[in-house]
């Protein structure tokens, strides 16, 4: 996982709750990085347990800190220093959506050892669409649903996220239904 | 082969096509998003501006220079475009992309990233120069906690710096009055008092040396951590050191009815690789808890074991009440009283001896374990190096009987100090050999001068002078030849190890720390005695 992913653990636990909290969040999870590197290549393992101390550090179920962070994601560490490619995916929620698939390609032409996940879109309407979720790594679905939400807030729109179909169930992948 | 419409927007979004006459005949679907005032049969000249090449804007020059680079730009909003020029049935077009500098730029030009055509890397490239800011700002991010950090550093050690200053100096305040109450109190035990009035003595002296003892773990710790602890590993024979801390505890175990004993299970004396005087202090520690935490009429056993691989274990178990497994951690945090919790509370202390121990034992290279059973004992282990290969230094031990014989003539000892307590005690002190005479000097200069004129067998001198200070003194008596070999004894309240080190460094024989240990004072005196007999022949001068 790239830094800038652990990054948002971190400022999302930082601004919320104190540096104390995140120092006690990184003991817990045996990290001691001064400081994530938004391009450095980090095991998915850090991001792991990052996300299980600050759960409970903060006391909080796992899938709660994943979906804050995924809305943190967007939010506020990707819109810090990537604010302007996130506004040249798209416009609305649905063009951004439709061209998240090319988007998540040039990202990994720019950061080779990126492992991204594969977004597909189908059932395009005018105000939904379905979203197909591949990836090789588990129990990040939640953390999607926390980015679908901060990408809709970004938009200022209302939407609901319907997980319809998960890969916890035997599913080869996860399908998000997005209305708005 | 022919594109289709729909297939030259999809793989061009960004060009133009325009007719023999230089007429635009058609738009891209990007660049028509980008230049909304760009419409058909307008004509090419009126829209754009050929930057390069440098050639007439007419149809047949571009014909023929379809082998070059061009830089278009839009008269209306200043976009430019790089890209070239290709015929196809008699249809000039300009196919390129946009010049964007940076990811804002897209949306600046009312774009998104689905505007250009997938092959076109010019987005890649845009958020590769981001990448780059965001690298950029991540560095100055890092430099400043590094500069942070070196801040807090440097402060970090200025403050441990100062509260080494103050503990020497606390230390010194502190023990100068000491020097009086156990000193005195000392020569009281010594003479003939009503009974009431010597257990009044007793008390006060053994509070005095509790007092001294709580002043030395505070001023252990703060070496430790300050660094400054000094140790000189050398191979030391372990039951020498035990014999010494049996002796020791003799007074404190007897009281108590607690037997101790000694045991080596697998070679005579083995040697270890340590620090005499540390080792002894943390044996001493771990005995003295061993009997204060002991039950009365208890055992109090030391144990010196030699493992395969040559590392020696000394152990010294009691047969006290124990410590409960989740407490054992606790042991050696400093402060944490555990006995104030347990059955004890009774027991002074500070809750610091066991992180002195500790501490001491890291410095020594060694490591020090626990292991307790409640309502049968605990023991602790101290595990050192072993030091099989070299022979233990002979230390040839002298007690000398304290009534020496008298003689006539007397030694002569030369005391500089200022306080008039303390040389008061001095006074008292020597009092007990009457072959001693005491040369007292209230000032520095004072005592060079005297020195110089009497050569006195033996020099005590303070520290702290009102005129010259103690380490002026020493450097004068050092260099004078009349008093440069005279044994000189620094005495002072001041006992960091930089502080002894830092004067034995400058001449001194040795270093007493007040209060003075009076019993350790007049063995030096019996030695100097005994050693000025065998030079004369015992005659008298």
């Amino acid at each position: 996982m790239y830094g800038l992913v652990n990054k948002a653990v971190q400022d999302l636990i930082s601004e919320n709750y104190g540096d104390d909290k995140w120092e006690a969040v990184k003991q817990k999870a045996g990290v001691d990085e001064e400081i994530f590197i938004s391009h450095d290549s980090y095991p998915d393992e850090v991001t792991y347990r990052l996300v299980e101390a600050a759960s409970e550090v903060l006391e909080l179920p796992a899938d709660n800190v994943l979906e804050a962070f995924g809305k943190h994601w967007i939010l506020n560490t990707a819109s810090k220093g990537y604010g302007e490619m996130l506004d040249a995916v798209g416009g609305s929620l649905g063009e951004f959506l439709e061209n998240l698939p090319d988007f998540h390609t040039r990202v990994m032409v720019l950061f080779p050892n990126l492992k991204p996940p594969t977004f597909k879109v189908s059932d395009r309407k005018d105000r939904s669409l379905r979203l197909h979720y591949h990836t090789d790594r588990s129990g990040l679905a939640q953390f999607v649903v926390g980015i679908l939400l901060g990408l809709a807030q970004r938009f200022q729109t209302e939407a609901t996220i319907t997980h319809e179909q998960s890969r916890s169930d035997g599913a080869d992948h996860d399908v998000f239904l997005v209305e708005w | 082969m022919h594109l289709s419409s729909e297939q030259l927007d999809e793989v061009f979004p960004f060009h133009i096509g325009m007719d023999a006459m230089m007429q635009i005949s058609r738009i891209g679907r990007s660049m028509s998003k980008l230049l909304p005032d760009c419409r058909p049969r307008a004509r090419f000249a009126e829209v754009f501006e050929l930057k390069r090449p440098d050639i007439a804007l007419d149809f047949s020059t571009l014909r023929e220079n379809l082998d070059q680079l061009y830089i278009i730009s839009s008269r209306e909003s200043g976009v430019r475009f790089r890209g070239q020029i290709i015929e196809v049935c008699q249809t000039l077009f300009f196919i390129g992309t946009p010049l964007l500098f940076d990811a804002a730029g897209i949306k600046e030009a009312n774009l998104e990233i689905s505007d250009f055509a997938r092959h076109d890397s010019i987005p890649e490239l845009l958020q590769a120069v981001q990448a780059q800011k965001v690298a950029l700002g991540e560095t100055q991010e890092l430099v400043r906690k590094l500069k942070l950090k070196q801040k807090q550093m440097r402060e970090a050690d200025a403050a441990s710096q100062a509260k080494s200053e103050f503990l020497s100096r606390i230390s010194h305040e502190l023990r100068t009055p000491l020097n009086g109450i156990i000193g005195f109190s000392e020569l009281l035990r010594m003479a003939e008092l009503p009974q009431r009035a010597a257990s009044n003595v007793e008390r006060i002296h053994r509070a005095g040396r509790h007092l001294l003892e709580l002043i030395n773990e505070v001023l252990d710790i703060s070496r430790v951590e300050s660094g400054e602890l000094s140790v000189h590993i050398e191979p030391v024979a372990v039951l020498d050191v035990l014999e010494d801390v049996v002796s020791f505890m003799r007074p404190l175990a007897d009281e108590c009815q607690i037997k101790q004993s000694v045991t080596c299970k697998n070679q005579d004396n083995p040697l270890v690789l340590s620090d005499r005087h540390r080792l002894k202090q943390v044996l001493l520690n771990l005995a003295s808890n061993g009997v204060k935490y002991n039950r009365a009429g208890g055992d109090l056993e030391y144990e010196v074991l030699v493992s395969d691989s040559g590392a020696v274990r000394i152990s010294v178990r009691d047969s006290g009440a124990g410590i409960p497994p989740e407490k054992l951690d606790r042991l050696f945090i400093p402060f944490d009283r555990l006995d104030v919790e347990r059955e004890k509370p009774e027991i002074n202390g500070s809750g610091l001896g066991l992180s002195v121990v500790q501490k001491i034992v890291e410095a020594i290279k060694g490591e020090v374990s626990v292991v307790s059973v409640v309502d049968e004992g605990t023991t602790f282990t101290v595990e050192l190096p072993g030091a099989h290969e070299l022979s233990p230094a002979k230390v040839e031990k002298t007690f000398l009987d304290p009534s020496i014989q008298e003689q006539t003539r007397k030694l002569l000892i030369l005391y500089v100090e200022d306080n008039a307590s303390n040389m008061d005690l001095m006074e008292q002190v020597v009092q007990l050999r009457p072959r001693v005479k005491l040369l007292p000097a209230i000032q520095g200069s004072q005592g060079v001068d005297l020195a110089r004129r009497h050569s006195p067998d033996l020099i005590f001198l303070d520290l702290n002078l009102p005129d010259l200070s103690g380490d002026q003194v020493l450097t004068i008596l050092r260099k004078d030849h009349v008093t440069k070999n005279i044994p000189v004894y620094m005495v002072s309240a001041d006992a960091m190890d930089s502080q002894i080190k830092r004067l034995t460094d400058l001449g001194a024989n040795d270093y007493f720390t007040k209060p003075i240990d009076i019993p350790k004072f007049l063995k030096l005196i019996d030695e100097a005695l005994e050693k000025w007999d065998k030079q004369s022949g015992g005659s008298t001068p």
